[in-house]
């Protein structure tokens, strides 16, 4: 009756639950909506108002740059437009250059606070998008950018009216930045600022904003991007690192940029989990009571039919004269009566059933006994997987039983003999014993001819023919047998025998039953042998996973490896001991041993063919001996010897052979003559190719170690020189030619003209190995991977000025013409300004160097989405198989007119690394006497650092 | 020069318990070059981030003097007293730290990130990062605007620290900047300080029209040597102007060690050097003495003024 009542129970404070469930969820439905509009408003208005920081950040910059911005302003004299930009840098802070560009777009004035002010530089900034956004829509904002890879800028440009030009400006936007990381919402809770494109602007990560994350990917970023003019959001989504946030924004009109804020849904939804548990804990209150007041309203119920219960139950129990007594006055006291009604009628039908049962159980029983013999026939199989013999027994017990036989056996067939293998019965037998195949016995013929043989009466057949079946028949004292091969695939393995002293024909059903034990004689012979090979594999294994194993864990010694090897050839070869034995120059040291004979460890002797070990590493061949007294006293005289000493007769000596020649030997030895198996012989020389393994690994890895420390080494001196050259090196050598220069120029007194001489000449080595050193310097910082360019926009045009300028003087020394043909409208490039500087200046030098008289010329070309840029001059060439050399790290043209003009032969190498880095290619074309022509063709746009790093 | 401060407050008595049972975080702080004009803003800087020192941070505060010659010592021994941080200021300071440790956060501050032996400042490997001010290059933008208040010039003179690594890229960039404008440069090598005097006398001979003063040379007796022998002179850092020099041009030291004791801030509360972009100063300032330009009869053009962020009387 417990059911019952914990039926009542559970209804109740189901129902009660429920009801408290049902209202809680509601309840927590509203907190949870209330709470995430909250939080949501919340970040939306930080958002917001960072938005509006940026916003009036530019629009402030915009509004100041709008004082100068007028059209009538280009037309004033330089030094007030120069003053009015000075007094804009000095007002706002995050600018840091200034360039007005007239209508065309060529640059009148550039004011910075780094780079040198240029007035009237006339340069065609006319393709420039900021020149061209400028014009179009008055004010335009460029795409975020990194000077110095980490200087977060971007160019912002106001145009003065259709006819005054524009006003360029770079601004620092460091001041944006730290707008979005003192974002704080919560404790998880940040800001971030994407652009126009989904890349990212600010975060409070600096990292990310300087690899560029692209934050197209989120969800968030996305759907506004894509659905700038529906308003379309998304709230629920997820941060770069997967965490579920709760996202708003809020959009800078101006940039076209967003501000995102974003909370952890973790942290946003504290409230909702909090409210949660109050509801918990009120719902398990109202459970309890509901469970108290169910249990007492159950109590009342349960008690009368517990009554009924035992009544029923005495009832059943066969007490058919116990009547129930209930006065409740309701269903259960009519449901009581009812139950008493019918025991009256089960007193009176139960005694006419007991007859019918005793009949039926004979008849089962005898059909059960046939199985049963085959069931034993089974467990004794899988109880004995190993040994046949309990089987055999089992069977031969239980043909002779049902077959009604006087006596059974089984014959088993071992190559050309029968052995005896189990017998069950009084007369005698020849359990043990063997006797040739052949099919003048019954036995022998069922196994020969695969057929079952019935003999009825021993005495009735052919006397000549079956002289010696008849015989034996006799002497064991049977005359009538049947005979039923056991067949494993066509073949007999061997017989079943039942054998009677009366002749008399066996039954049909005997026959078959023979057939069927013999069956299962067969399948139990097949699972010991398939159980045996299948263990000796497996031992096998284990043994050559041991080997391997100890190989892998020993890489630097060979011994523990030799050791396994040998317990383990002991193990599965059967001999009275191992031992292994490596080969040392001309001696043979033994290194291993195992087995109860008599072996010294470390014990050395001279290779010698006249014992067996020596023989066979001289011969690289498997010795065999199967037994010592049969030798030959002059071949084998040191083996002989030492078979005496040691007490052994029989050997087998296996070469251990790396690369053709053996490494040493592994011997077995037993104290009594015989012959090794073939198999014996295989697994040994199995074990000898492990060892081998191991021998090789050893030598391997020894070599490895020695190798890479040598490297380690190698590669510590390089760093070691580098270090040196960069600090030791050039800092005292920058003075020296700092002293000289001061001498030369007569600042510790007047230098005779001698005494001058010497000094120039000191001076022309000291810059010729600064210049050496540093660009030895350069070229192990490219092949250290170490060299990063620092992107940055460029023109061209003005890294062509500058080289001019530094060159003129050079060329100007030498007669020569110096120019450069720039076109106009070429656009702004990325790239490393200032290693691109290097590389022309390497190039307009050497142009100079290698020319006596003419003009050395830079022209400047744009080719689809690149630069070319030629520098052009009438030297004396470079004859086309020294053109590919001159490439190469420290080659120079070697002739007598070269080496007058010095130079450290690396300025073109670097050049050619420095282009590549860039992502471009540099080459020549040059004839003997006509002059040479470099070209270097330049992407526009060279790749990011990370991919031009490699 | 060489003087040694371990600042650790005479107050201790005021020590509650519980703030001595954790362990105080310790900064050293290297510098090779004229100490304070560094040192005073860090110090001030931290104290606005809320330090107490000696309470909630020790220093242990070294410097090298302007030869810079046991600047390897000071650096083994400073790492030997196991700092949290290491503040590293200038090329040889930046240098010898380095050598001096592999394990300790450096923070520097210095002319150029490869100084530091930084290749991405994006995200610097190992165990520093810090601030550099792009020196070279203001020093040749304050070549620029030497010419402007004495457009005269055609020789120039630059007082060069050869024992400072950085003398040689400054020597480069000033080279290239006094070509671009047709003035030849007189570099001038200073081995050790006293070397100094005949040093301004030597370019004084020779005629410049003004000199430049590598930073790690030192302020106030550059400044005074350059008064006496009538030159015009620039450097990079305001307390040169205030010291007699006529003029300053560079990032303003105040600024780059706010940002320099913000990292500090940042890795004595778990951040790694490699997650701190280094980063470059962004604000210069142009500091002319009036005084000196009067002393020298030097009149200061309106434009330039315009440009100028402080004027000393």
């Amino acid at each position: 009756m417990r059911g019952l009542f914990l039926k009542y129970v559970v209804l109740f404070v189901g129902l009660v639950g429920g009801v408290l469930i049902f209202n809680a969820a509601l309840d927590l439905y509203f907190v949870y909506q209330e709470n995430r509009r909250a939080s949501i408003e919340v970040q939306r208005e930080k958002a917001e108002a960072a938005a509006q920081r940026i916003e009036s950040f530019v629009r402030e910059i915009e509004r100041q740059i709008g004082w100068v911005a007028q059209a009538q302003w280009a037309s004033l004299p330089t030094d007030q437009r120069r003053f009015d930009y000075v007094r804009l840098l000095r007002q706002v802070p995050a600018i840091t250059e200034l360039v007005q560009l007239d209508r065309e777009g060529r640059e009148q004035l550039s004011v910075s606070r780094l780079a040198m002010d240029v007035v009237g530089a006339g340069t065609d900034r006319s393709t420039e998008t900021a020149f061209v956004g400028a014009m179009a829509h008055k004010v335009y904002f460029g795409p975020v950018y990194f000077r110095q890879g980490s200087e977060p800028y971007f160019t912002m440009a106001v145009s003065h009216g259709a006819r005054g030009g524009v006003t360029v400006a770079e601004v620092n936007l460091k001041l944006i930045w730290d707008v979005v990381s003192q974002i704080k919402v919560g404790r998880g809770g940040y800001a971030y600022v994407v652009d126009r494109l989904g890349r990212l602007v600010a975060h409070p990560d600096i990292s990310l904003v300087l690899r560029g994350t692209e934050m197209n990917g989120l969800a968030q970023v996305a759907t506004v991007l894509h659905d700038r003019d529906t308003g379309a959001t998304l709230l629920d989504t997820r941060n770069l690192s997967g965490v579920s946030v709760l996202s708003a924004h809020a959009s800078i009109p101006a940039l076209g940029w967003i501000v995102y804020v974003e909370l952890p849904t973790s942290e946003a939804e504290l409230p909702v989990i909090n409210a949660g548990l109050r509801a918990l804990a009120l719902l398990v209150l109202g459970l309890i009571i509901a469970g108290l007041a169910a249990a007492l309203l159950a109590r009342r119920m349960v008690v009368p039919i517990r009554a009924l219960q035992v009544g029923a139950q005495r009832i059943g129990s066969g007490e058919l004269g116990h009547r129930l007594d209930i006065r409740t006055g309701d269903e259960l006291e009519a449901l009581a009566d009812q139950f008493n009604k019918t025991a009256e009628a089960l007193e009176d039908s139960y005694a006419t059933l007991e007859h019918r049962v005793e009949d039926r159980t004979r008849e089962l029983s005898e059909s059960l006994e046939q199985q049963t013999a085959t069931s034993e026939i089974l467990r004794a199989i899988s109880q004995s997987p190993t040994d046949v013999r309990p089987v055999l027994d089992v069977v031969v017990a239980a043909a002779r039983r049902f077959c009604g036989a006087t006596d059974a056996a089984i014959v088993l067939r071992d190559g050309e003999e029968l052995v005896g293998a189990a017998h069950d019965g009084p007369l005698s037998a020849w359990v043990g014993e063997r006797r040739p195949l052949d099919r003048a016995s019954t036995t022998g013929r069922a196994i020969v001819d695969g057929r079952t043989v019935h003999t009825p009466d021993i005495d009735a057949l052919d006397p000549v023919e079956f002289a010696a079946a008849i015989a034996m028949a006799h002497h064991h004292k049977w005359r009538a047998n049947l005979v039923a091969p056991m067949l494993r695939e066509g073949t007999a393995i061997g017989c079943i025998v039942l054998r009677k002293t009366e002749p008399g024909a066996f039954t049909d059903r005997q026959v078959e039953l023979l057939e069927t034990f013999a069956a299962q004689g067969v399948i139990a012979i097949e699972n010991a042998r398939l159980f045996s090979e299948l263990r000796e594999a497996l031992e096998q294994q284990t043994a050559t996973a041991d080997v391997l194993r100890v190989i892998s864990q020993s890489p630097t010694d060979v011994r523990p490896v030799l050791k396994v090897v040998a317990e383990a050839a002991l193990r599965f070869c059967g001999a009275s001991d191992v031992m292994i034995a490596l080969r040392e120059g001309e001696e043979i040291v033994t290194a291993a041993h195992d087995g109860a004979l008599h072996a010294e460890i470390g014990r050395r002797r001279a290779i010698d063919r006249s014992n067996i070990s020596g023989r066979a590493i001289l011969d690289a061949t498997t010795i065999h001996i199967p037994d010592a007294a049969a030798l030959d006293p002059r071949d084998f005289a040191g083996t002989l010897a030492m078979s005496r000493e040691r007490g052994w007769h029989a050997a087998l000596a296996v070469p251990m052979v790396v690369e053709g020649a053996a490494a040493g030997t592994i011997m077995l030895r037993k104290t009594e003559p015989g012959p090794f198996t073939a198999r014996q012989i295989e697994l040994l020389e199995t074990f000898a190719a492990q060892a081998v393994i191991a021998i090789e690994n050893v030598r391997l890895f020894t070599e490895i170690q020695e190798k890479s420390r040598q490297l380690e080494i190698a590669s510590q001196h390089k760093s070691q020189f580098l270090a040196n050259m960069s600090h030791e090196l050039r800092t005292p050598l920058n003075a020296i030619i700092g002293y000289t220069e001061m001498m030369a120029d007569g600042l510790y007194g007047d230098v005779s003209e001698k005494a001058a001489g010497v000094l120039e000449r000191v001076q022309k080595n000291g810059r010729h190995l600064l210049d050496l050193i540093n660009d030895v310097l350069d070229l192990s910082k490219i092949e250290a991977g170490q060299l990063v360019l620092a992107l940055e926009p460029y023109s061209v045009a003005e890294i062509v000025a500058s080289v001019l300028a530094a060159t003129e003087s050079l060329a100007k020394a030498k007669g020569l013409v110096l120019g450069s043909t720039v076109p106009p409208g070429l656009p702004t490039g990325t790239g490393d300004a200032r290693r691109l500087t290097q590389v022309l200046l390497n190039l307009v030098g050497n142009a100079i160097k290698f020319t006596d008289s003419g003009s050395v010329e830079m022209r400047v070309e744009r080719v689809g989405d690149a630069f070319e840029v030629s520098v052009v001059d009438t030297g004396f060439g470079i004859a086309p198989a020294d053109q590919a050399k001159i490439f190469e790290e420290f080659q120079q043209v070697d002739n007598s007119s070269t080496r007058k003009k010095g130079g450290t032969g690396l300025g073109l190498s670097i050049s050619r690394r420095i282009v590549e880095l860039h992502g471009g290619r540099i080459d020549v074309q040059s004839e003997e006497g006509k002059g040479s022509t470099f070209r270097i063709t330049l992407p526009i746009h060279a790749p990011s650092a990370g991919s031009a790093g490699q | 020069m060489r003087r040694r401060a371990l600042l650790l407050s005479a107050g201790a008595a005021g020590f509650s318990a519980s703030a001595v049972a954790q362990k105080i975080p310790r900064v050293g702080f290297l510098v090779s070059g004229e100490a304070d004009p560094s040192w005073l803003p860090f110090r001030k800087a931290m104290a606005e981030l809320g330090y107490i020192e000696g309470r909630t941070v020790v220093f242990d505060n070294r410097d090298a003097g302007i030869n810079g010659g046991a600047i390897d010592a000071l650096a083994r021994s400073l790492v030997a007293e196991q700092p949290d941080v290491v503040v590293a200021v200038l090329s040889q300071a930046i240098v010898a730290a380095r050598k001096a440790t592999q394990d300790v956060p450096i923070v520097f501050f210095g002319a150029a990130p490869e100084i530091g032996g930084i290749s991405n400042v994006a995200r610097p490997e190992g165990n520093l990062t810090g601030v550099f001010s792009p020196s070279a290059i203001v020093a040749a933008k304050g070549l620029q605007l030497f010419a402007e208040i004495r457009r005269e010039t055609r020789l120039f003179g630059l007082l060069l620290n050869s024992r400072d690594p950085f003398s040689v890229a400054l020597r480069r960039e000033v080279e290239l900047s006094a070509a671009a404008q047709g003035i030849r440069l007189l570099p001038v090598p200073v081995e050790v300080p006293g070397d100094l005097p005949d040093a301004f006398e030597a370019a004084a001979r020779a005629g410049v029209a003004g000199v430049m003063v590598q930073p790690s040379l030192g302020f106030d007796v550059t400044a005074e040597l350059a008064l006496r022998n009538r030159l015009p002179a620039v450097s990079f850092r305001r307390e040169f102007a205030v010291a007699g020099g006529l003029m300053s041009y560079g990032a303003s030291q105040a600024d780059n060690m706010r940002a320099v004791a913000g990292y500090v801030d940042r890795i004595l509360k778990g951040a790694r050097p490699a997650d701190l972009p280094v980063q470059q100063s962004s604000r210069f300032e142009l500091v002319v003495n009036q005084r000196t330009a009067r002393t020298l009869g030097i009149d200061i053009p309106p434009l330039f003024l315009a440009r100028v962020d402080e004027v000393i009387e």
